[in-house]
């Protein structure tokens, strides 16, 4: 996904990341594979304890017809010892079953929490551009379904693949001892069997698959519907979304109809070839019952291991696809964890004492060959002044915003922060020093006072900048005040709300640098001026640049910029600009009319 | 957490309800012939399988031990007979069935949507559309499960587990009783097992939800993240939910380790319990060693359906849980319907009055206390008032999104609850607030899938307000795909093409609720443009921010606390000196130096 630098080591392959992960289980996984064995090789011994007790009965039981008051003590011991047998076996068999299910899947379980905890530990370092070019639901699908299928291949089918070999082996080797030739006429079905599962294991995935895939789109259907509910309402579409998801309803019902044509004729068909077998070994090994070359008892326990033998055969199957899934999501979980920060940080943990900031001939653009999205900017923001920039929308005000905290690197010039490029600077040092308000507020599904508090800083602060950000009153109607949860599981913040609570969250920190990126959008003008005015004797303290569209809120910086197209276009004070009857002037004028409109009539 | 949440978590356990079962089983009506056909063939493939053993016994006995060659190549060709005949049951017998299940679910889908589209905005503002979204797709898909390996099956598994018990007893009592000994043990077993492992995956599936709604939202938030240096607190609080599903889990495998080898040993201890006393009376003659080895095989046939009953013991608990939750939602009536002869709305001749009109959204929390207006044809209406002041709640009451509390609102004299609210809302025309856009084209977008708004028309309108301009830039014009949200379109774009959607369809009168968020200039000149020429000529009522389309009324009402407190023409309100004009001063700016 992104360009690797050059000497740097090859990635691990994806058979080399999934080892790499159940390396440190090792131990667990050893155990476990000894108890494997041991647990299948006692399942294995019960036909035979079988075939013996069997063969006992028959030869002592009389001929038809005649009953028999008396046992013999032989054939009796022999039972009883043959019964004695299938209890101990199950026992300690079951012991090992037991051992070796809880440690290796138990050890699935633990490569799936480090596996998780890489990826979103690597996901933590990525830089917004890649956030930008890569989906959440992708990223998400990727922790969540790949994940899985990546579990399902370290922990079941592992374990399965092992339990068919030590199963196979042994009970091929018993069988073949009974009867060479019974044998092979006997698993003739079997590879069949194997082979067909493969094949439709395959063909099922995929059509279970497109039912997946359409069931997401009329999960959209269903989703758009209700949250457009207001439009669909008010032009009273109902009845033309009913036509449409009753479309989409018997389009998932033919999908769904196609898998099951499926399952439904070939499950019970390994049902039959499995059975297959079985009536094989039923005429083939009868007759050689009759001809005297096996014993009854070894007709009965050769198909006791037919029968052990058809789960296993039909598990390969399963077995390979399961891994084949599980390689393929390895593959996609390692793009990500593949994919380099783009941005890094530098070695310098703490910025010099004094000093504001500085963009020193700065050019941007996000993509090489595309357009500028900033040219030559120079500014400089003088330790405790306030700059702010206005202009048009898309004009790059935001854009600039970013350079400072390295959400972009730029691509020609310098920005310094106290003095110092930014890119010297670890992104946490740097990052922590600015008090950062976006235009797009983002806040957690947590208590208001997690959020605020993720801004980092004392808990005296938080009431003090809820005070700052006019929070307050809001805060007496909100049910738990400061503890109230909001967002999915809370209450709903209004815009305004959330700006406020944002701002907040970025006073509590007593940022060195305050960085108000339009900042006031969805909060009213009188809130506004209340909060300019609970600020101000912060910023005069602090470094600040601002973005607005309001006049009102930039007439009073220090120094206004005016950004078009990715340039400066005008600079000065209030005043200055005005004067100077550009850009800045245009829309003063504007704003200034209609406060006249109404102070004339 | 809230009362329905915790409703909602709380509703398991229960397996079986009458109730629910019996109205679940009404789904099943109009395909009981289907349904009947299958258990009829379910039936007969048990006699199939049951007879496999049978077969056994005869060879052992009657061919092996009788030496009759021409006996066993009898039998060798019955048991394939009889295997193509199980093979041949099982496919009839499950498609119809899961065809049947699909069909089922189908139509409770449908139901469930159509339900939906018929509940008044009131519903919507309390059901969050993820929990709407999981009654529709997840429940139902639940009870898919209920239809197709579930209830129905469960009769299959009875149906072989009555026969194998009638024929063990009809052979040997003594040995069926001992061989049925070990039943109450595994019946114990698998319950105390079933116990834990529900509440274990209940645990695990918070917990797992848990990690997705922290993943999910920390994924679409990363930039706030990096930008506050947050990225060791949260890599912290991601460890400790991820490390408690992980024990969850293995608890879970646990329960698993040790529930399997228990029921593996139940099962040979009926084995051993059969070698032993049946070998005794194979010695003494009372029983033949090939009933004795059928007995062997029908004991491992009994056993295997009682683990899947477990299992579909859960199968059911679930779907109960979404059959209830289900029918909660299809049994919450909508509380603003038509009447039950609902005139059609007549064009707009003697106007639209708001007669002693008071609303709430919840009891007693007025949001529009005694409000009287007449709006007569072709007036222009603005109204104007802070957030608050009840402003939407009153051109949503119009379009009946709810209804009034008291007092009434009537079309020419008529109470526009006995129209239809169809033709109600086709002479109404809304322009919201919050421009919502549907994934599709742009056209998708104005004419809404109405197949009667030709493409000249959605063109037209698109011009008339100038969202043509815009659209003709995008790749593809009027079929230009519109992304998720809309994210691919501005504000102002977006806005205009609301306006163009409202005009495609040529309301009589036109309710707006202008957006307050701020644009750049250019567009929103651009807007107000538009907005002219969108109510040239057309009953309007608009809640309205801007200055321009305030000024341009017929007439201004000013809302305050829920009231309507004054009323008049921009010159008329400003030199009164009330409410309005300390309005204006405080939204434009007017009381800046």
């Amino acid at each position: 996904m992104s360009s690797r630098p050059p000497g740097a080591p090859a990635p691990p392959s994806n058979f080399q990341r999934a080892v790499s992960y159940l390396t440190p289980y090792r131990g667990k996984l050893l155990a476990g594979t000894v108890a494997l064995v041991g647990a299948n090789l006692f399942s294995l011994a019960q036909p035979w304890v079988m075939r013996r007790a069997v063969d006992t009965v028959a030869k002592w039981a009389p001929h038809e017809g005649r009953l028999l008051t008396t046992l013999d003590p032989q054939a009796l011991q022999g039972i009883q010892s043959a019964a004695m047998w299938i209890v101990g076996l199950s026992l300690v068999g079951g012991l090992m079953r037991y051992t070796m299910r809880f440690l290796m899947i138990g050890a699935s379980r633990d490569c799936e929490r480090d596996l998780r905890a890489d990826y979103f530990s690597h996901l933590l370092t990525l830089s917004p551009a890649y956030y930008q070019r890569n989906r959440v639901g992708d990223l998400m699908s990727r922790a969540t379904n790949d994940l899985g299928s990546v579990r399902m291949m370290w922990g079941p089918a592992l374990m399965q693949s092992m339990q068919t070999l030590v199963n196979f082996a042994v009970a091929l080797t018993l069988m073949l001892r009974i009867d060479a030739k019974l044998t092979l006429l006997a698993l003739i079905p079997m590879p069949i069997l194997s082979v067909v599962m493969a094949r439709v294991g395959g063909l099922i995935h995929r059509r279970y698959e497109e039912i997946q895939d359409h069931l997401g789109r009329m999960s959209t259907r269903v989703q758009e519907n209700l949250a457009g509910v207001r439009v669909v309402k008010a032009y009273a579409r109902e009845k033309s979304e009913m036509d449409a998801f009753a479309a989409a309803n018997a389009e998932y019902v033919k999908k769904n109809l196609s898998l099951i044509k499926i399952t439904g004729f070939f499950y019970p068909l390994f049902g039959l070839l499995s059975g297959a077998g079985g009536a094989v070994v039923l005429w083939v090994g009868g007759h050689e019952v009759l001809s005297g070359k096996i014993t009854i008892g070894s007709f009965v326990a050769f198909n006791a291991y037919l029968m052990m033998l058809a789960w296993p055969m039909m598990a390969a199957g399963w077995v390979v696809n399961l891994f084949q899934r599980g390689m393929a999501s390895m593959h996609r979980m390692g793009t990500v964890l593949d994919s380099d920060p783009e941005i890094l940080g530098g070695s310098e943990d703490e910025l010099p004492a004094r000093g504001g900031l500085h963009f020193k001939g700065v050019s941007f653009r996000f993509t090489p060959e595309g357009p500028w999205a900033l040219r030559d900017i120079e500014l400089e923001i003088p330790e405790g002044r306030t700059v702010a920039i206005v202009g048009p929308t898309g004009c790059g005000k935001t854009t600039l915003l970013g350079l400072l905290l390295r959400l972009h690197e730029t691509t020609e010039g310098q920005v310094l922060v106290a003095g110092r490029d930014v890119r010297d600077y670890s992104l946490g040092a740097l990052r922590r020093s600015f008090g950062w308000v976006p235009q797009d507020t983002f806040l957690f599904s947590e208590t208001l006072r997690e959020n605020v508090r993720l801004g980092g800083g004392s808990e005296d602060g938080i009431a003090e900048a809820a005070r700052m950000a006019e929070l307050t009153a809001d805060l007496e109607v909100f049910p738990r005040g400061l503890e109230t949860v909001i967002g999915e599981r809370g209450i709903t913040l209004s815009g305004g709300q959330k700006q406020r609570a944002t701002l907040a969250r970025a006073l509590v920190r007593h940022p060195r640098f305050l960085v108000l990126d339009d900042a006031f959008s969805s909060v009213d003008t009188g809130t506004e001026e209340a909060i300019l005015r609970n600020i101000e004797p912060i910023m005069r303290g602090r470094t600040t640049l601002l973005v607005s569209h309001r006049v009102s809120t930039v007439r009073g910086a220090d120094l206004i910029v005016v950004l078009e197209e990715g340039r400066i276009v005008e600079r000065g004070t209030h005043n200055q600009l005005l004067e100077s009857g550009g850009l800045y002037a245009r829309l003063a004028r504007r704003q200034q009319l209609m406060e006249e409109l109404e102070t004339e009539s | 957490m809230s009362d329905h949440e915790q409703q909602e978590e709380e509703i398991f356990g229960k397996a079986y309800d009458n109730r629910l079962m019996r109205r679940l089983l009404r789904y099943l009506k109009p395909y009981r012939l289907w349904v009947g056909l299958a258990i009829g063939i379910m039936l007969v493939g048990t006699g199939f399988q049951l007879a496999v053993p049978y077969v056994w016994r005869l060879t052992i006995d009657k061919a092996v031990q009788g030496h009759n060659p021409l006996l066993l190549d009898k039998l060798g060709l019955t048991l394939v007979g009889v295997l193509l005949g199980g093979f041949l049951a099982e496919y009839a017998q499950a498609f119809m069935l899961q065809y049947t299940g699909q069909r089922i679910m189908r139509d409770l889908r449908m139901q469930l949507f159509s339900h939906l589209q018929r509940q008044p905005l009131g519903f919507f503002d309390r059901q969050p559309v993820g929990r709407l979204m999981t009654r529709v797709i997840n429940d139902v898909d639940v009870l898919n499960e209920l239809f197709t390996s579930g209830v129905v099956s469960v009769i299959g598994d009875l149906f072989m587990l009555i026969g194998i018990l009638w024929v063990l007893f009809s052979w040997n009592v003594r040995l069926a009783v001992l061989t049925f000994s070990v039943l109450p043990l595994i019946f114990l077993a698998t319950m105390e097992f079933r116990r834990r492992v529900r509440d274990s995956y209940r645990k695990i599936r918070t917990l797992l939800a848990r990690i997705n709604a922290f993943l999910q939202e920390n994924i679409s938030g990363m930039v706030t993240v990096q930008m506050l240096g947050q990225e060791e607190n949260r890599r912290h609080k991601f460890k400790n939910i991820n490390d408690a599903h992980r024990d969850a889990n293995v608890e879970n495998v646990f329960y698993y380790a040790v529930f399997f080898p228990v029921m593996d040993f139940l099962s040979a201890l009926a084995l051993a319990l059969l070698v032993w006393f049946g070998g005794r009376q194979v010695l003494h003659g009372a029983l033949t060693l090939g009933a004795l080895v059928a007995f062997f095989q029908y004991a491992q046939r009994f056993f295997r359906p009682i683990n899947d009953l477990a299992e579909k013991y859960t199968i059911l608990q679930s779907a109960m849980a979404s059959s209830e939750r289900i029918f909660d939602l299809l049994d919450t009536e909508p509380t603003v319907t038509d009447a039950a002869r609902p005139h059609a709305t007549p064009p707009l001749k003697d106007g639209i009055r708001f007669e002693d009109v008071w609303f709430a959204y919840n009891d007693e929390e007025w949001v529009l206390r005694d409000l009287n207006l007449t709006i007569r044809p072709g007036e222009k209406i603005a109204i104007v008032g802070a957030t608050g002041a009840g402003k939407t709640s009153l051109v949503h009451l119009l379009g009946r999104f709810y209804d009034v509390t008291k007092g009434r609102i009537t079309w020419d004299g008529r109470d526009i609850r006995e129209l239809s609210m169809e033709t109600l809302r086709h002479r109404l025309g809304y322009v919201q607030q919050d421009v919502f856009l549907f994934s599709g084209t742009i056209a998708d977008n104005i004419h809404l899938r109405d197949v009667s708004i030709s493409e000249e028309r959605v063109e037209s309108a698109a011009r008339e307000v100038r969202a043509h301009e815009f659209i003709r830039k995008l790749p593809g014009g009027f079929a230009a795909p519109v992304n998720e949200r809309g994210t691919s379109l501005s504000s102002g774009e977006r806005q205009l093409l609301a306006f163009a959607r409202a005009l495609a369809y040529d309301p009589e009168v036109l309710v707006l609720d202008e957006a307050t968020s701020s644009v750049d200039p250019e567009t929103e000149a651009l807007i107000q443009e538009a907005l002219e020429r969108l109510l040239k000529g057309r009953t309007s009522i608009v809640v309205a921010h801007r200055l321009s389309t305030i000024q341009s009324a017929d007439r201004i009402l000013v809302f305050h606390h829920g009231k309507l407190r004054e009323e008049g023409n921009h010159q008329q309100l400003l030199s009164r000196g009330g409410i309005y004009s300390r309005l204006v001063q405080l939204q434009y700016g007017g009381a800046l130096p």
